[in-house]
């Protein structure tokens, strides 16, 4: 009876020194957390409900700045705006990023030397992949421009076309972007056994249908993860837009993120700049609860 | 007795010097944000260079700490650093950002300070009219100034036997004549990416030709005879002529392209202002004749349009640390000597009269500078920049992007930038 209180009184000792090495190791972290995330965040959406004079906060507006940007700010059309640079990144970015992975899982020679290669472009700064397209694409200085010129096509700006701007800033994004998608699925496409494929390929005879119907349904979250960290990045990318069209031209690529950073440090409106971060924010919880409910109804 | 006092008392102050010395001999310094610091790199770099150097032969015990950052950043980070009061000492700012910071009151006013040089000092010194208050306090002294202007190949022109413009129908002519091949007429750009040169020829072209811009209550007066005459001059190079001295793919490139562009020697004209000369000259490897610099072209000849003057400034922000030694040093960077070693440098415009007596100022490289000079002193410009002047040039580039692209027409283009403007500036 009395040992047995003692290996209670032990095991209750020991719980407690647990929880309160687990809150040293927690409540740090989540203040870390609290200070850069919640914070600017809390900051954002209150200066989003009031006036502002430069930095300081002004009157209470309530949704004043909400109603302005939809009805004579030009909301709707970055929000549209944005919402193509993101489906376009998506629609280059899944397809490349799946599509290599599969290459690069097969056994082929020099597999590592392309693996190195192909991952190339995640670890070059926005900026500099910025610098280098807008160069590529340069209608009269760049090799694209000269290769056009040469083909009798007479000369073809991409960013200096508002047809053709966007799609210009949507091809640089998925060629930064396609690695990690890349990489997701390979890392995801080593954890599908060796048997079950080759009995899939043995059924199926077509290592398309092998991929379809065996190891895509497999890897399916992982990459629905890809998709959402691309989704997230592109809906908050500033710094390519900013270094290869500024928006420009004719509004052809002012997207929301742009629109935060020259609301807020060119033209010093912050309650205009936190109002669209806002509407980032909301867009980019949408998004991720979309990709949640399908990744649930994989579980399910 | 007394004699001990005395030595316990000389004791003790030996004891407080002691301890006290190594507190006065710690070296002193002065931290700086700046766009560019003391290096190699290029002209501006080695300008900046040639201050640190001197600055430590003149001060040594006063460090200069350099916090270098991109241009555009210097004046959002002086914003959000006031309000953590985690400031430099000096910080560079761009003229176009000055009544921001005047108005935020991030800066303090240099006024007092400048009033207790002498009265010879006090007239030596350019005054920019945007780093001053309504009450002509200056809250910021110029490291270097520059004037707004047409940049040109001579040698085209004079292979296709034209003069340097004077008028704008002279400009389109001259830049049909020259141009050819792979050569445009004009690089100039109406992208917000880089607004300010494009933005900023459309202002002072309208006060040339007697037009106001902003209304006395600092909105916007664009719907004028002179505002639609330049629009339809400008469309008219886009798409009136076959081929077209501003194609439209470059007419929609930011600013920094039309210079790549001009660097690259294809094209004739590059609006710019005086500081980019030298650099045209470096960067395209043309000799220094080759590359020529006159005033905006206006409808009206001989009467040229007002100069616009900007410049970097060197202000002291409002916590500064050490505010006495800033001010030691943008009296050091002000001074005749320094500015005339860094218009030789780096083809900068002096802020002081007496720079001019530097002997560089007897060399035909000092031609441009020395234009620029007299050029701003008889042509000064009387307008009222608003708080943010970059909310006016992005508007201003929009409503060309709109008429040179074909979505609006020229007065429909007017009305919507006064729209525009009006609803995005501040009181």
């Amino acid at each position: 009876m009395a040992a047995g209180s003692l290996r209670a009184r032990q095991r209750g000792h020991r719980m407690g020194q647990e929880r309160r090495e687990a809150a040293a190791l927690f409540y740090p972290a989540f203040a870390l957390v609290v200070a850069v995330s919640f914070f600017p965040l809390f900051y954002a959406v209150r200066q989003s409900l009031h006036e502002a004079e430069y930095l300081e906060l002004g009157r209470f507006v309530g949704l004043a700045n909400f109603v302005r940007l939809f009805t004579e700010g030009g909301g709707f059309a970055f929000v549209g705006t944005s919402l193509a640079f993101v489906l376009g990144s998506l629609l280059l970015t899944l397809p490349l990023g799946i599509g290599l992975a599969a290459l690069l899982a097969r056994p082929i020679r020099g597999r590592m030397l392309f693996r190195t290669f192909l991952a190339f472009p995640w670890v070059v700064s926005e900026l500099v992949t910025g610098f280098l397209w807008m160069w590529f694409f340069d209608a009269r200085l760049g090799p694209l421009g000269g290769l056009f010129a040469a083909l009798g096509m007479g000369t073809v700006g991409i960013l200096t076309n508002p047809d053709t701007a966007l799609a210009g800033v949507i091809l640089a994004n998925a060629w930064h972007a396609y690695p990690l998608v890349m990489i997701f699925t390979l890392a995801a496409m080593q954890t599908v056994p060796v048997e079950v494929q080759e009995a899939a390929l043995l059924d199926t005879r077509s290592p398309w249908q092998t991929f379809r119907y065996v190891t895509f349904p497999l890897i399916r979250g992982s990459i629905l993860v890809a998709a959402v960290l691309t989704t997230l990045r592109t809906f908050n990318n500033v710094t390519l837009v900013v270094a290869m069209t500024g928006g420009g031209p004719v509004g052809a690529t002012d997207v929301l993120g742009i629109r935060v950073f020259i609301e807020a440090f060119q033209f010093y409106r912050m309650e205009v700049a936190c109002t669209i971060a806002v509407v980032i924010f909301s867009l980019n919880i949408l998004a991720s609860l979309l990709f949640v409910r399908v990744l649930r109804g994989d579980a399910e | 007795m007394q004699t001990r006092r005395q030595a316990l008392a000389a004791a003790g102050l030996g004891a407080v010097v002691s301890l006290a010395r190594p507190a006065l001999a710690q070296p002193r310094s002065v931290e700086i944000w700046t766009f560019e610091p003391p290096g190699d790199g290029n002209l501006v770099a080695k300008a900046v260079g040639h201050v640190a150097e001197r600055w430590a032969a003149t001060n040594p015990s006063i460090e200069l700490k350099w916090n270098s950052m991109p241009w555009q950043q210097l004046s959002p980070t002086l914003l959000r650093a006031s309000r953590a009061r985690r400031v430099p000492d000096v910080v560079m700012l761009f003229s176009p950002d000055m009544p921001v910071h005047i108005a935020a009151r991030t800066i303090v006013p240099l006024a007092d300070r400048v009033s207790a040089w002498p009265a010879d000092k006090q007239a030596d010194i350019v005054r920019l009219r945007q780093s001053q208050d309504a009450e002509g306090r200056a809250y910021a002294l110029p490291w270097q100034v520059r004037t707004s202007g047409l940049v040109y190949r001579a040698d085209l022109l004079e292979r296709a036997r034209v003069a340097p413009p004077s008028t704008l129908p002279e400009w389109s002519d001259a830049a049909a004549a020259a141009m050819g091949g792979e050569t445009v007429g004009f690089a100039m750009g109406f992208n917000p990416a880089g607004a300010s040169i494009s933005a900023a020829w459309f202002i002072v072209t309208q006060l040339g030709l007697g037009a106001a811009v902003l209304k006395p209550d600092g909105t916007a007066d664009f719907q004028t005879e002179q505002a639609r005459r330049i629009v339809t001059w400008m469309a008219a190079q886009v798409k009136g002529r076959t081929p077209p001295t501003l194609p439209l793919d470059v007419a929609l490139q930011e600013q920094e392209k039309q210079h790549d562009l001009f660097s690259a020697r294809r094209a004739v004209f590059l609006p710019t202002s005086s500081d980019r000369h030298a650099r045209m000259v470096s960067q395209s490897g043309l000799p220094f004749e080759a590359i020529g610099m006159t005033a905006y072209p206006t409808f009206t000849a001989g009467k040229p349009v007002p100069a616009l003057v900007q410049g970097w400034n060197l202000a002291i922000p409002e916590a500064a640390r050490s505010p006495d030694l800033a001010w030691q040093l943008i009296d050091f960077w002000t001074s005749g000597p320094i500015q005339g070693a860094m218009a030789s440098i780096a083809g900068m415009g002096p802020v002081r009269r007496t720079a001019l007596e530097h002997p560089f100022f007897r060399e035909p490289q000092s031609k441009v500078i020395r234009w620029a000079t007299e050029y701003a002193a008889e042509n000064p410009m009387q307008f009222e920049f608003p708080t943010n002047a970059s909310v006016l040039y992005d508007t201003v580039v929009r409503m060309f992007a709109q008429v040179l692209n074909g979505n609006m027409g020229v007065d429909q283009a007017l009305a919507w930038a006064e729209v525009d403007f009006n609803q995005k500036r501040r009181g």
